[in-house]
């Protein structure tokens, strides 16, 4: 008999296949509806990505070479400091796509010496085309309000006038880095793209008093090119600085102490945190620029833990006088 | 073939019915509330954006805010829209700066550009620093003054430069930063200073440990106020410190308002443990009587003076003269005597 009253277990087969059948639909629906709403990246949104590095740009070839240069114009001084360690064009070579790394922290005017001197970017981009470069790029990171900060520093006009190509940051110039053999930036966002299709590197800074680091000079305006919430950086500041001269190997820097940020730094405020100091500093040699740099700030390198850290590192030497730097 | 299947009762219905009903409010609100993303909780401007915030608004939430605009000169209208910066985009705005503000009880930040009418070149920006309590304010003035400044009195602490004007007014610290060195524009950051104190007053300052730096020597625009960790010691907070020409020498007098006499005689004797396990010197005999329980220490070569008066601690730090320094210390006990009866 294949009846049975009463008692929904007993069905037939077809009934049987049918709730299968439903079973089933319904089961596949559910599984294709969380896989629709499925998100690959978790919550931090992030698309994978490997890692990058800032390529190396030192010209180990050339050799250690630096000039400290005195007098009141930058145009001047910077052109004489090219000249004493072999002229521009030793390094900057035709065809080359060299980034400038200025120091566009804050926007602030540039009496004031908190960022780089346009009049400094506008003569090393004329000097990086009469080199043979084909492009000349500018970038920082400057956190709050790019546009503004390029702008009131006058850096934004240097460039155009000079005919180099600003490049602001946006979301999408980062990417992950992480330094070899670091302890602190790891997996952090990092300024890339204006690297991308470069050949030379060459950072432009003031020479500063800092809150934090009581410096800030050639290494540590690397710190620009990092994103995110970087101030959790200043909890270690020095150690942070020696990971960023292992992260950067510039062709160049360029330190500028025309005027010396005494007080009151990283941002200074009034003229009163100035001196006039009337030096102008090009160096192969990023840790020697600072080894100097520092005495223009009436310190020490021993007050400044970063210079002997990085120093140790291999990013350098803090025995600028060993590099036989041209000084007059 | 009869198949009968059994009917789902009432009860059954309602259940699966009202499952069925929560189960759509729940994929409602799920759909409603991605709409609604904060990516703070996920941290992605960290990890992702590399740019930090572009404004700082994010600190205008349960702040009270003060309005600039409306202060300023005569021939100057706002250049840019109000930013506010809070204790976790503070570095966005200031850098390296930030940790000055931050370990002195900095709430938030509030800055607007201002740009002349007839001169392109001619702008400034107004810095308001909300610091909570005054005596946050007078130590972040006091100490970021600069030498060699022009003191100004339309505040009860206010100096200016060539080019800017600084001072300290209750709760809040003002920088006001021109981009031009020009005698005009200072006076339009003075009279725009004292729109601003006009319009939101605060009660003075009260710091009764300034009455015990005497006067004779001293260095006014030295005067500063410490919260925290002064000179290397986690227990030693608001000190007040001065500086002094005396016999040729610079030396720095501080002075500290306890609680209690008790308060100021421990902490006295924990600076001279600190001194004594974390530097290792020992103590000298003083050459003066004049300062019953008189401390003194070498270390390496500049000597650290101090005494206790009262509730209130007070000394000599790293005096390069041991001399002058104790004989600065006698003024400095004398002075505290004297407003003591």
């Amino acid at each position: 008999m294949n009846t049975v009253k009463g008692n929904e277990d007993n069905i037939d087969r077809r009934g049987f296949i049918k709730r299968m059948t439903k079973a089933g639909v319904s089961i596949a629906g559910a599984c294709a509806l969380g896989y629709f709403f499925h998100d690959p990246t978790g919550p931090t949104g992030l698309p994978e990505q490997s890692l990058v590095s800032v390529p190396d740009f030192s010209m180990p070839q050339v050799g250690n070479r630096m000039a400290i240069i005195k007098g009141s114009s930058r145009t001047e001084t910077l052109t004489r400091a090219f000249e004493a360690i072999g002229g521009i064009e030793s390094f900057v070579k035709k065809g080359d796509r060299v980034l400038l790394k200025v120091n566009a922290a804050f926007a602030l005017p540039p009496m004031l010496s908190a960022t780089t001197h346009p009049e400094l970017i506008t003569r090393c981009i004329e000097l990086c085309y009469r080199a043979g470069a084909e492009e000349v790029r500018v970038t920082d990171n400057p956190i709050n309000d790019p546009a503004a900060c390029f702008r009131l520093t006058g850096i934004e006009s240097a460039v155009k006038s000079a005919g180099g190509k600003l490049l602001f940051p946006k979301n999408d110039f980062f990417r992950r880095t992480s330094v070899e053999g670091g302890s602190l930036i790891r997996d952090w966002p990092l300024l890339f793209t204006p690297f991308e299709g470069v050949t030379k590197l060459i950072g432009i800074s003031p020479i500063k008093d800092h809150q934090r680091s009581g410096a800030s000079m050639a290494m540590k305006n690397w710190y620009g090119l990092l994103g995110g919430h970087r101030n959790i950086f200043h909890q270690d500041i020095h150690d942070t600085i020696k990971e960023l001269s292992i992260m950067v190997r510039p062709t160049l820097v360029i330190l500028d102490g025309t005027t010396t940020m005494m007080t009151n730094g990283p941002t200074g405020g009034a003229l009163s945190d100035l001196k006039n100091t009337d030096t102008m500093i090009v160096s192969t040699d990023q840790v020697a620029a600072d080894a100097f740099g520092c005495s223009l700030l009436d310190r020490k390198v021993e007050d400044l833990p970063f210079i002997s850290k990085a120093a140790e590192a291999g990013s350098g030497t803090a025995d600028y006088e060993s590099l036989k730097p041209v000084i007059f | 073939m009869i198949q009968t299947v059994r009917r789902s009762t009432s009860l059954e219905s309602v259940i699966s019915v009202s499952i069925l009903f929560l189960l759509i409010i729940v994929g409602i609100l799920i759909f409603s509330q991605q709409f609604r993303y904060d990516e703070k909780i996920f941290n992605v401007s960290v990890m992702q954006s590399g740019i930090g915030s572009k404004t700082g608004d994010s600190a205008t939430e349960g702040i009270v805010t003060i309005e600039i605009a409306g202060l300023e000169p005569e021939g100057f209208e706002p250049m840019s829209d109000m930013e506010t910066f809070d204790q976790a985009t503070l570095s966005d705005k200031i850098n390296g700066k930030a940790d000055l503000y931050l370990e002195s009880g900095f709430i938030h930040l509030t800055t607007r550009r201002f740009l002349s009418r007839s001169n392109p070149e001619n702008w400034f920006e107004f810095f308001l620093y909300d610091m909570g309590l005054p005596r946050n304010a007078f130590s972040v003035y006091s100490n970021q003054k600069r030498e060699d400044v022009t003191g100004q009195d339309f505040a009860e602490f206010a100096y200016s430069t060539e080019n800017a004007v600084f001072f300290s007014h209750g709760r809040y610290y003002v920088e006001i930063l021109g981009a031009l060195e020009q005698e005009s524009l200072i006076k339009g950051l003075i009279l725009m200073s004292k729109n601003f104190i006009a319009k939101y007053p605060e009660n003075p300052v009260e710091l009764p440990e300034l009455a015990f730096l005497p006067a004779e020597n001293l260095k006014p625009e030295s005067v500063s106020l410490i919260l925290k960790n002064g000179f290397g010691f986690k227990d030693f907070n608001n000190i007040f410190t001065g500086t002094y020409t005396l016999d040729g020498y610079k030396i720095l007098a501080f002075v500290s308002l306890r609680e209690s006499a008790e308060e100021a005689g421990s902490l006295a004797a924990s600076y001279d443990d600190f001194i004594s396990e974390f530097i290792g010197q020992e103590r000298l005999k003083p050459e003066t009587d004049q300062i019953p329980g008189l401390r003194v220490a070498n270390i390496f070569d500049e000597y650290e003076i101090f005494f206790v008066k009262g509730d209130v601690i007070a000394g000599i730090h790293s005096a390069r003269d041991k001399k002058a320094g104790e004989q600065m210390a006698v003024k400095l006990y004398k002075k505290i005597s004297e407003l003591e009866k």
